[in-house]
């Protein structure tokens, strides 16, 4: 083969050429930290990386979602412990107003109180939470749920939310889940009204509402509990799932650092071997003998 | 035997044929960097009689045809895919979601905010960010459309421009050709002339494949697009770039219009940058545009379709969400939140019943499923999957060019210096014929002077 001068000027600007994008390579990898950055670069890398993306999108909704419904059940929750203590002393307040022996002025003081528990009753029930929902109305969250009566105008629908994925929780909570029909308010109107009236008998019935409301609240604190407590564990899930992807994404796109930066090493030293070479190259010549 | 008069006469054609040497040698050395320069060489040889010396033919140029087609078609090949890369690595920022922009981060910004309407419809603050998440949505759409459409007019410029070059490089073969033929006629043209024809057209090569043909009168003929006449002896054809049936802008094909004014459409691959410049337009570019409209014109009549089976918060049923065509041509160039529900955020239907409002999530729960449902484009891919199908088809052209470009490119190198080897100059070659001219210079002076004191002696003697 004969060696011209083209030939070798093409051999030493491609050579060089291929020396320096290999360094450019490397180089631009160690500065990005990432094995790709465009689909092109890796059709399969990047329909995964990106597909992880979208999963990480959604674990960021779901978790809003579940800080919401936890706060929101944490809310309910406290609300029914505290329901549970008004009637706990409406029912001490009963039986003790069931005593033969009490009179009537008696019985109409202790009306009072009871009055009062009412009004603390009502106050839960139509607790407002700090962007203005009612607490205890289900679905119809901008109606008070009840009114003075003790009756009922929200909406017995609740609602389910995705918290995580594949993973539904009822969020909403409506009053008569809690408060019961006919609601615990209208049982203490019913019970002050019986004793301001001197009801003996209607008292003494109390006792009997007063426990089967305490039942049906201890039964649906134990569901608002049930579901908090299944809230408050997902966050496990969508932990765990975070830290699955992100680590799935970080293996298939972050790069290796001590295998770049040994690459760019090894570019630059070829890099540095080609220069001398080309060097050489050009000097071998019989010019400086001939001429 | 040789007389005196014939010894002088071998010194000196000897002494021409030295000075022709050293002629060329100086020649090829200053054109050592010439593009397209091909070593000139004498041919020597003995006088027909062995006693008369030495003659010489030439100077002519070095050539390997089959070397320099092959290396014409890898070149042609290479510039496809260089030509492709040109409008494919334009449009990639546009549908590349790795960087975190874009269209898909706008789907999937918009799905999450659907997502987290759900955990509270009644929220004015959650239906504000839904809306502000499908002005986003609609934004993107329109940028990456216009994007998409800016990168297609520009590419079928580019492909104007190209086949304008390549019909300025057609007519300077022709007049190569004409230069050529004049020669032919009457002595051997300059080598100088084939040289600059033989850049020309490895200059095309780039442009587009052709095949040439040598004809007898010196002249070549080019051919282009499965064999439509670009040079023909003086004659050049010219190359321009025709829009597409309706619709417009769809592809973009070259036509040939031979110098009687007959209009000749491609019979086969264009090849060259031209080709990968249409290439890219007809089969990526305007394919991205089309799945783009398909894309936001089922996002529009699904998503308004459920949005319209809903309650919003006043109880009414939902109108339309988004606004758009009634086609699916530009679609997503048009994609717009609909004006009654634009900052109305009460109007976004999230309930499945009228009881249901406000909190009643289960409308916005479908419209959030929608996300993953196969059927709302009818191509069993959903809306995210087609965005990718779209980015994995850019993704994949633009790998594809890069691949067969990096071969191509091998495959030319290698090529280039077997050519570069046989028709380049050596220095050092050049060096040595140059001191063996001197030499022989030197000889056949030395051979003069001693004919000449040899005629002397016989002229004494005469005397």
């Amino acid at each position: 083969m004969r060696i011209t001068e083209p030939l070798v000027n093409q051999f030493i600007s491609n050579r060089n050429a291929a020396a320096k994008q290999a360094v450019y390579k490397t180089t631009e990898k160690v500065i990005n930290g990432k094995k790709f950055e465009s689909i092109a670069d890796s059709l399969i890398g990047a329909q995964r990386i990106i597909n992880l993306d979208d999963s990480l999108a959604n674990l960021d909704r779901f978790q809003s979602s579940k800080t919401l419904v936890e706060s929101d059940l944490r809310s309910a929750d406290a609300a029914v412990i505290s329901t549970i203590e008004i009637m706990i002393t409406a029912k001490e307040m009963a039986v003790q107003m069931s005593n033969e022996s009490l009179n009537a002025s008696n019985l109409a003081a202790q009306a009072e109180a009871v009055m009062g528990l009412k009004e603390q009753m009502t106050d839960i029930a139509n607790t407002r939470l700090a962007d203005g929902r009612y607490l205890f109305s289900g679905v119809a969250e901008h109606t008070i749920p009840y009114d003075a009566a003790g009756t009922y105008q929200g909406s017995t629908e609740n609602r389910d939310v995705e918290i995580a994925p594949g993973f539904n929780m009822q969020m909403t909570t409506s009053g008569p889940e809690v408060f019961g029909d006919p609601s615990t308010i209208k049982i203490l109107d019913d019970f002050a009204i019986a004793l301001q009236n001197n009801d003996k008998a209607a008292i003494k019935d109390m006792l009997t509402q007063l426990d089967d409301a305490m039942a049906n609240m201890s039964i649906e604190h134990t569901s608002v509990g049930g579901r908090l407590s299944n809230t408050i564990e997902t966050q496990d899930i969508l932990d765990d799932l975070r830290v699955q992807y992100e680590t799935q994404k970080s293996e298939i796109q972050d790069v290796d650092f001590a295998r770049a930066i040994s690459d760019m090493t090894m570019a630059e030293t070829s890099m540095t071997a080609v220069v001398e070479a080309s060097k050489r190259m050009m000097g071998a010549t019989a010019l400086r003998w001939l001429s | 035997m040789a007389s005196i008069n014939e010894i002088l006469s071998i010194g000196k054609g000897g002494m021409n044929v030295s000075k022709a040497l050293l002629s060329i040698a100086g020649t090829n050395m200053a054109n050592v960097n010439t593009p397209g320069y091909s070593r000139e060489v004498l041919t020597l040889e003995s006088q027909p009689y062995a006693s008369l010396g030495v003659r010489s033919s030439g100077p002519d140029r070095v050539t390997n045809p089959f070397l320099a087609d092959t290396l014409r078609n890898i070149t042609g090949a290479l510039g496809f895919y260089n030509g492709q890369m040109i409008p494919l690595t334009a449009i990639e920022p546009a549908v590349n979601d790795l960087d975190g922009t874009g269209l898909g981060q706008a789907l999937t910004t918009f799905h999450g905010s659907l997502q987290e309407a759900t955990a509270n419809p009644a929220s004015e603050v959650q239906r504000m960010a839904l809306l502000e998440s499908a002005e986003f949505l609609t934004q993107s759409f329109k940028n990456t459309s216009e994007q998409l459409v800016d990168s297609a007019e520009k590419t079928r410029d580019q492909a104007e421009a190209t086949a304008q070059h390549l019909t300025g490089l057609a007519a300077q073969v022709a007049n190569l050709n004409e230069q050529i033929m004049v020669y032919d006629h009457h002595d051997s043209p300059p080598n100088v002339l084939k040289d600059t024809r033989e850049a020309i057209l490895l200059e095309m090569s780039e442009l587009v494949d052709i095949d040439v043909l040598d004809t007898n009168d010196g002249s070549i003929s080019v051919f282009i697009a499965g064999g439509r006449p670009l040079v023909d002896h003086d004659l050049a054809s010219t190359v321009s770039i025709t829009p597409s049936d309706p619709p417009a802008g769809t592809a973009a094909n070259i036509e040939i219009r031979k110098p009687n004014g007959q209009e000749l459409k491609a019979l086969g691959e264009t090849g060259g940058n031209l080709g990968g410049l249409l290439e890219a337009h007809n089969e990526v570019i305007v394919n991205s545009m089309q799945e783009l409209d398909a894309m936001a014109f089922g996002l529009i009549e699904a998503f308004n379709a459920q949005h319209e089976a809903g309650f919003d918060l006043d109880g009414n049923a939902g109108g339309e969400f988004f606004t758009g065509l009634n086609q699916v041509e530009g679609a997503a160039a048009l994609i717009a939140v609909a004006a009654n529900i634009k900052d109305q955020p009460s109007r976004i239907a999230g309930s499945s019943s009228t009881g249901g409002v406000p909190g009643n999530n289960d409308n916005l729960k479908i419209l959030v499923d929608l996300q993953n449902d196969d059927s709302v484009l009818g191509t069993g891919r959903t809306v995210m999957e087609a965005w990718f199908d779209i980015q994995v088809n850019v993704g994949s052209a633009i790998s594809a060019a890069k691949l067969g470009a990096n071969a191509e490119s091998a495959s030319r190198e290698q090529i280039a210096h077997l050519l570069a080897g046989e028709v380049g100059v050596s220095l050092d070659e050049e060096l040595i014929s140059m001191n063996k001219a001197n030499q022989a210079y030197d000889a056949s002076g030395a051979l003069i002077r001693a004919a000449e004191e040899m005629s002397d002696v016989l002229l004494s003697i005469v005397r």
